[in-house]
This record gives structure tokens, sequence and C-alpha cells, in this order.
């Protein structure tokens, strides 16, 4: 053991002084006695400084090609990533409005709760027809219904947030509300549990900050394409509603992108909800 | 006296080189994957227009058969051609033979207000023409 492990120091000794003169193959002595001495001292060469040179410049090369088809792999995830994002944030939308347009409704008649006096005597009232407003009201720029949604979305339920908050529970018919001022950039939402006097106020409101949006333009349907409707005075909703955002990139990604390719990544989306509810007054008697 | 000799480092690193040259230049393709993106896109806009347009077309008077074709109002890039005709449902009219058959429907079921709707959405990219088909069916109100 001991014996071997001096061999194995003078050897390499030899090797090292071999190396350095250039004249020798550094690897014969060691790998030439491992293949049974068939081999030729000249075949067993070692590895010359060109050689070595050349195999380092090479790996170099490998390496950074490497490093750039990575890189620009990583460079294209993001931007087919960067290309989703207001895709996305259309759909979303879309659906939302899909969903609550879809339940806008205006009752015929509205059955307001009887009140008695003390004397179990009822107090005549107004009807809630005139006290309350549903329907469907809206500009370019905002829009208020009252609209039922299906039970598991809203009505009766509410959620954890909403637990936290202290709200009263949600009608099965709710009041909601979108506007969007243009120095704001997004749409802020209103939702009122109940139906009330004011069919354009009232409610919690939630700033959709998540969604931002160059421009915003709803429009109503009743024979032809109009720009405001106010079922308080027509007494009847509008056919179809149909919305166009044109949404894009919030400021942290659109950091040090040129205006073009922050154009062509905002994305125009339209929708048109037909309001199954609305009914042409005149074809119903 | 034959020779036997392996490969040299240098013959190693050769093929080494090439066929990770090969790897690095095929596999990373950022212009195809950016300009699949763009289609997918272009897609959803040309689906939430077919979509548009299967509602519009019943705001405008009564469904009949009929054909138009047009450009989009506020999406120049996107022109649309549909065909509205009477579905044939032969199957309920030989049902509707069989007097005895429980499956009479006769009277309850107008066929004549049965309407099939094949849309489609055109769309021009690099240089050519791409399309979006869609069919419906519609229920003409009395």
């Amino acid at each position: 053991m001991a014996s071997g492990m001096s061999m194995q120091v003078r050897s390499s000794g030899r090797e090292k002084l071999r190396f350095l003169s250039f004249s020798t193959p550094l690897l014969s002595r060691v790998r030439g006695n491992n293949f049974g001495g068939n081999l030729s001292f000249s075949s067993r060469r070692a590895f010359t400084l060109i050689e070595i040179l050349f195999a380092m410049s090479i790996l170099a090369m490998m390496g950074t090609m490497l490093y750039n088809a990575l890189f620009t792999a990583m460079r294209g995830v993001k931007a087919v990533d960067k290309a989703f994002v207001t895709p996305r944030k259309a759909l979303i939308l879309s659906r939302m409005f899909e969903r609550e347009l879809t339940g806008v409704y205006l009752p015929e008649i509205v059955v307001p709760p009887v009140k008695k006096d003390k004397n179990g005597k009822v107090i005549p009232h107004k009807t809630l027809k005139e006290k309350m407003e549903f329907g469907l009201v809206g500009k370019s720029r905002e829009i208020h219904f009252t609209t039922m949604i299906p039970l598991r979305e809203g009505a009766q339920v509410l959620s954890k947030e909403d637990k936290e908050k202290g709200r009263p529970p949600l009608g099965d018919i709710l009041e909601i509300g979108y506007s969007y001022d243009s120095a704001d950039d997004f749409l802020t939402k209103r939702r009122d549990p109940v139906p009330d006097d004011d069919i354009d106020k009232g409610g919690d409101e939630i700033e959709m900050k998540g969604i931002l949006l160059d421009e915003v333009k709803f429009e109503y349907y009743d024979k032809k394409w109009q720009e405001s409707w106010d079922s308080r005075k027509s007494k009847k909703l509008p056919r179809a509603v149909r919305a166009n955002f044109l949404i894009r990139l919030n400021d942290k990604q659109l950091e040090g992108m040129e205006e073009e390719e922050a154009k062509r990544l905002s994305f125009k989306h339209q929708i048109t909800v037909l309001l199954p509810n609305a009914v042409d007054n005149k074809s119903k008697f | 006296m034959m020779r036997k000799k392996g490969f040299s480092l240098l013959e190693l690193m050769v093929s080494l080189l090439i066929i990770s040259a090969t790897i690095v230049t095929t596999i990373p393709n950022i212009s195809q994957a950016v300009k699949l993106s763009r289609r997918a896109r272009t897609m959803v806009t040309a689906i939430q227009l077919a979509r548009n347009m299967l509602n519009e077309v019943q705001l405008e008077g009564k469904i009949s058969e009929r054909k138009d074709d047009g450009k989009f109002d506020d999406f120049e890039d996107f022109s649309y051609e549909y065909k509205i005709e009477k579905v044939k449902l032969k199957e309920i009219m030989i049902m509707n033979q069989d007097e005895d058959s429980n499956l009479n429907t006769k009277g309850d079921l107008n066929v004549d207000r049965l309407f099939k709707i094949t849309l489609g959405v055109y769309w021009e990219e690099a240089g050519s023409e791409r399309k979006y088909e869609v069919f419906s069916f519609l229920y003409a109100q009395k």
C-alpha cells in the first residue's frame, strides 16, 4: 500500500516534467498500461497546448450561444405573456358584463309592501314604481341598471369580504352601475344591494384599478344604436347594449416600452349583449 | 498493423459544437412565438366579433332567409358574411306523419320558424386571408 502510494507520487512528478518539456505524451504511461500494451506509444499521445486552447475556445463559444438562446427564449416568453395581458382582461370584463346585463329587469307592476299604522289601518302610499327606480339608465360613459343575478352569484349569498365589512345581504334584484372618468383610466363599479329611489346613486363603490382603459363607450339599441338611454322616461329597456373598451397595459408593464409597441399591445374590445327581458310593449298586449 | 484510434478531442469538440448550434438555432424560435401570439390575439377579436354579430342579427327586424356581408364599423380589418336559411328537419316531418306516434309534435313545433345561421369572419394576415366560421340556430318570434 505504502509502496504504491510512493509510486504514484513519483510517476506523477515525472509526467509533470514531461508535460512541461512538450516532448513526450502526458498519459502514455498511465493509460498505456491499462490497455494491455497493444497500443503503440505514438497513438496514446497527450493533448497539445493548441488542442486545449481550441477546446476551450469552442466551449466558450457554446456557452455564449447557449446563454444567448436562453436569454432570447426568456424574452420570447415575456413578449408572449405581455401580448396576452390585455385580451385576458377584456375577456374578464366582457364575461362580467354579459352576466349582469342579461339579467337587466324592468318590472311591469311593482307590488309595494303593505304598511299599517298603530290601529291596524293600511297607510295609503304611492306605488313603488313612483318611489323606486328600475330599469336601465345610461350615457356613453356610464351605465346604471337593476338586474337579477343568478342565485349562486349574488342573491342571498354573502362573500367573506361582504361579511367582514358588514354589508347587508343582496336582494334578488340589485342595482349595479359602472362609470368611467377619463382622468381616472378605470371603471368604478357601484353595487347597491337593493334597488332604491335613485338608480344612479348609492351603494358600495369599487374602483376597478386592475383593468386600465383608454376609452369606454356604451351604446343602446332600439331600432338604431343610441348614445343614451333612460328607462325612467321611456318606461322600457333597450333591446341590446353594446360596450366598447380600449384596454391598455399598466404603468409597470409600460416601463421602458416604445409608444408604438404599447399601442400594439393595447386591446380593442367590443361586446354586444341582448337584453332578453326587453319586451316590446305593443306586442305584449 | 491496424491502428486502433478513438475520436480525438478536437473531433469531439467540433461535433459538440455542431450539435449545440443546431439545438440553439432551432428550439427558441422567438419570431414564431410572437407571430403566433399575434394570431391568437386576432382570433380573440374575431371570435368576439362573431358572437356580437350573432346577437346583432336578431335585432334587425324579423328573422327571415337572407344573406349579407360587409365590414365591421369599429374594426375595419375584419369583414363578415352570413347566410340565414330555414332548417329542414326531415326526421321530425316523418314522425309527424305517423298519427299513432306519441312523438307527434304537429302544431307544437313550427319548423317554419327555425333558422340556421352560418357566419364567417374574415381578416387578412401576412398577405393571406384567414377566417373564423361558426353556425348557430335562431328561433323567430311570432
